[in-house]
């Protein structure tokens, strides 16, 4: 009974239309990709992960939890949402977002309504915008850091009202955008 | 803001050294000096230290006012290699390279600078060179606070980790790893500072010295 997978119990189900990916593309995927989560990172439940073999170059922008293993040359703009920075994680660009927690390395501006952490290993090198900055002791950071005060959250009215217009607002959990820099070409 | 020296080093606990507390006639001066109305730039080169941040930040906290955190002893570390360090050899331009990329500020933008023990655990030339920055940076009658350990001469000890507790109080801890402390007394701090407008020293315990020197 042991060697009985659970898969055998369930009843038969038609499998989801999938694009045909070739066996060695899905062989090429390194397991990398899927890293474990610390618990202290497992933070994006519900949210994006960019895998440690990942490297994406542009704006990612969005109205989801992100957490980064991999490395990002770009800004990203999360300004309802939380953005870790894995141990592994790199980011080379300006980040805003709700919050911002660095475990890994952030070369850029950080812009963060409610809180910007530095843990202990992480290297920061810009500089820091929030209303509660919180840095570890062996953390890295060189920077200015500039405190504001939160701002209290907003309501959909008033967010509908902040878009900016001719911009269709995401709806809530609306996956990342990643849009190219500029003057690099868009695939597709 | 006051941190309770209960809070600072229950958040101490583990660590080999134990905290040194200590009244700072320096601090409460420099302080006192930031009460302005306009934004202002404070520059820490002690690297990253909580309490200090929201003691700072609380005092400059709003639109338009900033601290600048740095460790100038990592800084040092990376920039130099180890056989620049070991042998205390710099080529020509190494040092300005240095300065520049520690201290990339517009002249007179600061509005204090706390350097703590710092310098003592740098080259004499290349603290003389950080030090003739500074004097550029700080804004006209504005502060510095450093402190010099005037015993252990030659020896190689730990730099302090320096916790603000309250605007008269910190809260000195060595960090290892030791490093080697360049020797200094009254004469040579005066001599470190010549150009500055005035150099003053508090009396402190245990053969640390702390200076305020004004720009």
């Amino acid at each position: 009974m042991w060697n009985k997978s659970k898969k055998d119990d369930l009843p038969a189900r038609p499998e989801p239309a999938q694009t045909a990916v070739p066996n060695s593309a899905r062989e090429a995927i390194p397991t990398s990709a899927y890293p474990n989560r610390r618990a202290d990172e497992a933070v994006t439940r519900g949210g994006a992960l960019i895998g440690k073999s990942l490297i994406l170059t542009g704006k990612i922008s969005g109205r989801e939890d992100l957490l980064v293993d991999g490395r990002i040359e770009g800004d990203v703009d999360l300004p309802e949402n939380k953005l870790t920075v894995g141990a592994g994680g790199h980011v080379q660009g300006s980040i805003r977002a709700r919050e911002v927690v660095v475990f890994g390395t952030v070369h850029g501006n950080m812009e963060a309504v409610e809180k910007v952490e530095i843990k202990r290993n992480a290297r920061v090198l810009g500089d820091m915008r929030t209303a509660r900055p919180v840095i570890e002791e062996e953390a890295y950071f060189k920077g200015n850091i500039e405190t504001v005060r939160a701002e209290p959250p907003k309501t959909g009215l008033q967010r509908a009202a902040s878009e900016a217009p001719g911009q269709p607002a995401l709806p809530a959990g609306a996956p990342a955008q990643i849009e190219p820099r500029s003057g690099e070409p868009r695939k597709g | 803001m006051n941190v309770s020296p209960s809070r600072a080093a229950a958040s101490l606990a583990g660590a080999a050294a134990a905290p040194d507390s200590r009244k700072s006639h320096g601090l409460q001066a420099l302080v006192g000096s930031l009460q302005a109305g306009r934004p202002l730039h404070v520059l820490d080169f002690g690297g990253p230290v909580q309490d200090n941040i929201d003691f700072i930040t609380d005092i400059v906290s709003g639109a338009g006012h900033r601290l600048y955190i740095d460790h100038l002893l990592h800084a040092y570390e990376y920039f130099f290699s180890a056989k620049e360090q070991e042998e205390g050899v710099f080529q020509a331009g190494r040092i300005e390279e240095f300065v520049a990329s520690v201290m990339e500020f517009p002249d007179h933008s600061a509005d204090a600078i706390l350097i703590w023990d710092r310098l003592q655990f740098l080259p004499p030339q290349i603290a003389e060179a950080l030090v003739a920055r500074l004097h550029r940076i700080l804004a006209p009658d504005a502060f510095l606070l450093a402190l010099f350990r005037t015993d252990s001469s030659g020896a190689d000890r730990a730099p302090y980790v320096c916790r603000i507790v309250d605007s008269q109080t910190l809260l000195l801890r060595e960090q290892p790893p030791a490093r080697r402390m360049q020797t200094f007394n009254p004469r040579t701090i005066q001599k470190l500072f010549q150009n500055y407008r005035e150099v003053k020293f508090f009396v402190s315990r245990e053969s640390l010295q702390e200076v305020l020197i004004r720009r």
